[in-house]
């Protein structure tokens, strides 16, 4: 469930999406394109401008015309993304913007996602390839329609931590080559301080903070990232107890009254069972939905 | 002192041809937290059931307080198990659906018999109440539990003979950070209270750091280096380490970039 999100992703920039699990961040990615079946939800109101367009008012052609072309995708497991029964090949070609020099288009994307092992090779299945291969097959996926946009949802959290670093590297020279705006949608806060030029924190459903990384890094304003910064497991505080959030996420059906984090809030007073915070400018660029932002 | 004493210990599966644990030794002293780290495959996991026979070593030894493991019975192993315990990664799928949370730690007696009666009540109570969850948890299943609960469930069963010595495998990383927070809180609280000793299986260097004595780096089987974990983290030899380390550079110094 998500209770209206406001993101803005500029030309060329990384916006980090950062949430626990249930928090909505998911269905954020989704809603973009439209990719949640009615029969399972609605965007109940709110608009989605790309390029200035608004996407709830497309109509199915035109949708058809952005989604996996205009703004694609790259999900966590690349296994169950792939189609098992189709090669490699054959995926990316379907994704093509242009459909002339086919093989010689599929040859340069392959070689852009460092798959140069496999260019030529029009009978590699996806089952062939290890993990990290199979997400630069995914990338090389969602680059080949010459996108502006490309949401990836956690797409090195089902990684070991060399080939997380490497498919890192590889967005950002992708980002940085194609100029690519890109929706880093993650649990992790350390890989999004390393990729993202803004980050957003999701709290069941709304977004709590927003604010360019060294902001969020040196100044975080919202308890809940203050609270998930400190339970960054890491060198600098070995041995040393984590200064953790209290209790667990609000389930959707038992959201409480007012600030939906105050229940585990340390800060808590009685005004903020009252009323749910807006959103509000605690410094440039950055804006915190706590009504005590800037007391503690 | 030396708790636990592991030499040469091999193990290979029927249908691989390479080792799964390929000859290591390494001793785990009383009141330790010794790090685990490696990527997914290395053998990790398969070494910690190994050390709790849960699969049988091919050859190698492994000595708790000078018994040697290898060599009991089924019996005395099982015994045994109630000073070396392990907590694993999955709470879901190490926890019965249908056990509630007061017959998953009330099992445990069962199987070892040294509770009777009515006091496995009160001592199932009493490890609920332990790792934070309490009393009226005792009728809940794992169904109606948050991951975070469910790890704590798991860490009172793992609790229930009172062990001295305990492989945590992966505890926290099916956790969400605000979580994996309290848990590493709440495993390094029991250390402190009970004097336990940890072998502490992890991937992620940033928990390893923050957690441990010592740690030893293993990859397709074997150790590749071991040491102090400030020595691992500031000065690491091997080049394995050092990539491990540069590829998450970002993973430990959370304000590295």
């Amino acid at each position: 469930m998500v209770r209206g999100v406001d993101l803005d992703i500029d030309k060329g920039e990384c916006v980090g999406l950062i949430g626990e699990s249930g928090c909505g961040k998911t269905t954020v990615g989704l809603s973009v394109t439209r990719l949640i079946p009615e029969r399972k939800g609605n965007i109940v109101s709110g608009e989605i401008l790309f390029e200035e367009k608004d996407i709830l008012k497309s109509s199915p052609e035109e949708l058809r015309g952005i989604r996996g072309k205009k703004i694609s995708y790259v999900f966590q497991e690349p296994f169950s993304s792939l189609n098992p029964v189709f090669t490699i090949y054959e995926q990316i070609k379907e994704s093509l913007e242009e459909k002339d020099n086919v093989a010689g288009r599929i040859a340069d994307i392959l070689k852009s996602v460092g798959l140069e092992k496999i260019t030529g090779k029009k009978n590699i299945y996806p089952h062939e390839l290890s993990g990290g291969m199979q997400q630069r097959a995914m990338i090389g996926m969602a680059i080949a329609s010459k996108p502006s946009l490309v949401i990836m949802d956690e797409p090195t959290t089902a990684l070991d931590v060399t080939m997380q670093r490497q498919i890192l590297d590889l967005i950002m020279e992708l980002k940085s080559r194609m100029g690519l705006s890109i929706l880093f949608i993650s649990h992790d806060l350390r890989i999004v301080f390393n990729i993202a030029n803004k980050i957003s924190i999701m709290y069941a459903g709304k977004i709590v903070e927003c604010a360019p990384k060294e902001k969020i890094i040196s100044n975080p304003a919202h308890p809940y990232t203050i609270g998930l910064i400190d339970s960054i497991p890491s060198f600098e505080h070995r041995k040393r107890p984590f200064n953790a959030i209290r209790g667990r996420a609000p389930l959707f059906s038992n959201l409480p009254e007012g600030c939906k984090f105050y229940p585990r809030c340390r800060h808590k007073i009685d005004a903020c069972m009252k009323r749910e915070p807006e959103l509000k400018d605690v410094a440039i660029g950055q804006l915190s939905r706590c009504i005590r932002t800037g007391e503690f | 002192m030396e708790l636990l004493k592991i030499d040469n210990l091999c193990k290979t599966f029927r249908k691989n041809k390479v080792a799964a644990v390929d000859g290591v030794s390494f001793s785990v002293f009383k009141g330790e937290v010794l790090g685990l780290v490696g990527e997914s495959g290395c053998g990790k996991s398969t070494l910690a059931k190994l050390i709790l026979r849960l699969i049988d070593a091919d050859r190698g030894s492994i000595f708790y307080e000078d018994k040697d493991l290898m060599k009991i019975s089924r019996g005395d192993m099982r015994n045994a198990r109630k000073d070396l315990q392990i907590i694993f990664q999955d709470p879901y799928a190490s926890l019965d659906p249908g056990m509630s949370a007061g017959e998953v730690i009330e099992e445990v007696y069962d199987i070892h018999k040294n509770v009777l009666g009515r006091e496995r009540k009160n001592k199932a109570i009493e490890l609920l109440e332990t790792v934070g969850l309490g009393e009226s948890y005792l009728g809940r299943f794992p169904s109606e539990l948050s991951g975070g609960e469910r790890q704590r469930l798991g860490i009172a069963r793992t609790l229930a003979t009172d062990p001295e010595f305990i492989i945590c495998d992966e505890p926290v990383s099916s956790l969400d950070i605000s979580i994996q927070a309290q848990i590493l809180n709440l495993l390094a609280e029991l250390k402190k209270r009970k004097n336990l000793t940890y072998l502490f299986i992890s991937h992620d260097l940033g928990i390893i750091a923050s957690v441990c004595d010592r740690v030893i780096v293993m990859r397709s089987g074997k150790f590749v280096e071991q040491g102090q974990c400030e020595a691992i983290f500031t000065n690491p030899v091997h080049d394995y380490t050092k990539e491990l380390l540069a590829s998450s550079a970002y993973l430990i110094d959370k304000k590295s970039k």
